[in-house]
């Protein structure tokens, strides 16, 4: 880290987490995917088992969850995420979720090859190849744990929006980029696998009128696009990052819109099943 | 940016020049959000012309492309030059769009 700027902690993460979540439309649109196009192609199954790498504070799961189990009524739920504060918040928005499942554990720990012996129908990978070191064994790894008619599915950033934002200041602000990877990467790593998949990008947009502003949730939402606590930043550097931002928004109605599409990959272990989106 | 249309056996080919940036994009966003409401949902986008394109550029395309998706439509692309073909590349868009060396060859798919 660079002078002034601090990393996160698990609190603040989660908490500029919670508050760029409250300005991004990105979760409504995956929910309109998710019924749309995904969840009906698994239906017709009496059970499944879904794993969930980097599941944070659960609100993608949440959702997969109850898509899922009104289809599925032996649903079995493993969820794994290093982050102990995320998944506090994920237990208890569990438990008033009044979701039954057939079984739900989180587990606190990164993903690594030796963390499960696999037969997973599903497996996602949500926002989360950020913060994995090896990304093309992860996914490499992932696709292994799969049945075969299984899914691997990979919602991701692509290089718009947010990593347009990192691509600039990034290193500059922290000392260094090691969380950018864009949608673009993982095409690459999986050409590389020879994985065939699907890819789609969803329309969403993060109101960044309150980074414009300079407020407290702007202080949140900044601080989540560079991965770091910047109240020791710069003030020359965090005018210029705003004017940036401001400038490859779109304005309407008074408001900042950036636009902050998420990268969906569908990759389908060779099976008997078929009916990708 | 300069934005000119034409229809060709009931498809339109809308040509854009210049820029596609967060100031002019809402002026290709009007004409295609108003071909789409008209029901044409077959779309010829002439990109020889321009020059540079944003991200909100892009999610013009984008959502009009999903606009007329259901209606078993498309988006169809002509003539990118080589700096807008590297961001389609980049972003992943050239796997969402067909992009064709000249409006004819894209008129010709529609027909198919």
């Amino acid at each position: 880290m660079l002078g002034g700027v601090k990393p996160l902690t698990d609190m603040e993460y989660a908490e500029c987490f919670n508050a760029f979540k409250s300005v991004s439309s990105e979760w409504m649109a995956i929910e309109e995917w998710l019924s749309k196009d995904f969840v009906p192609s698994m239906g017709g199954r009496r059970s499944a088992k879904v794993l969930s790498i980097g599941s944070g504070t659960g609100d993608f799961d949440l959702i997969l969850m109850r898509m899922l189990s009104d289809k599925i009524p032996d649903l079995t739920y493993t969820s794994l995420d290093p982050n102990e504060s995320h998944n506090e918040l994920f237990l208890n928005q569990y438990k008033k979720s009044g979701l039954k499942l057939s079984s739900f554990r989180i587990i606190a720990e990164p993903f690594c090859e030796d963390s499960f012996e696999g037969g997973f129908d599903l497996i996602h990978l949500t926002h989360c190849l950020y913060y994995i070191p090896d990304r093309k064994a992860a996914i490499e790894c992932a696709y292994e744990m799969l049945n075969p008619g299984g899914i691997l599915l990979i919602f991701h950033q692509t290089p718009m929006g947010i990593n347009e934002i990192q691509r600039t200041y990034l290193k500059r602000v922290k000392g260094d980029e090691k969380e950018l990877f864009s949608s673009y990467d993982i095409i690459q790593i999986l050409n590389e696998l020879k994985l065939k998949f699907s890819f789609d990008i969803l329309i969403s947009d993060v109101d960044v009128t309150d980074c414009i502003k300079g407020n407290e949730t702007g202080r949140k939402i900044l601080n989540f696009f560079m991965e770091s606590n910047l109240d020791g930043l710069d003030v020359a550097l965090r005018d210029e990052i705003i004017c940036n931002l401001k400038d490859i928004s779109r304005s309407e109605g008074g408001r900042y819109f950036l636009f902050h599409p998420g990268g969906i990959f569908w990759i389908r272990k060779d099976g008997l099943t078929q009916g990708d989106p | 940016m300069e934005i000119n249309q034409i229809k060709i056996d009931d498809v339109p080919i809308v040509s854009v020049s210049g820029r596609i940036d967060g100031t002019t994009s809402k002026d290709l966003e009007t004409i295609l959000n108003e071909l789409i409401a008209q029901n044409m949902s077959k779309i010829v986008l002439d990109l020889e012309g321009v020059v540079y394109i944003s991200s909100v550029g892009l999610r013009v395309l984008l959502s009009a492309l999903k606009k007329v998706r259901p209606n078993k439509g498309d988006v169809k692309l002509v003539s990118l030059q080589p700096f807008v073909r590297e961001v389609f590349e980049i972003t992943g868009f050239t796997k969402l769009f067909t992009i064709y060396p000249s409006q004819g060859d894209a008129l010709g798919c529609f027909k198919v």
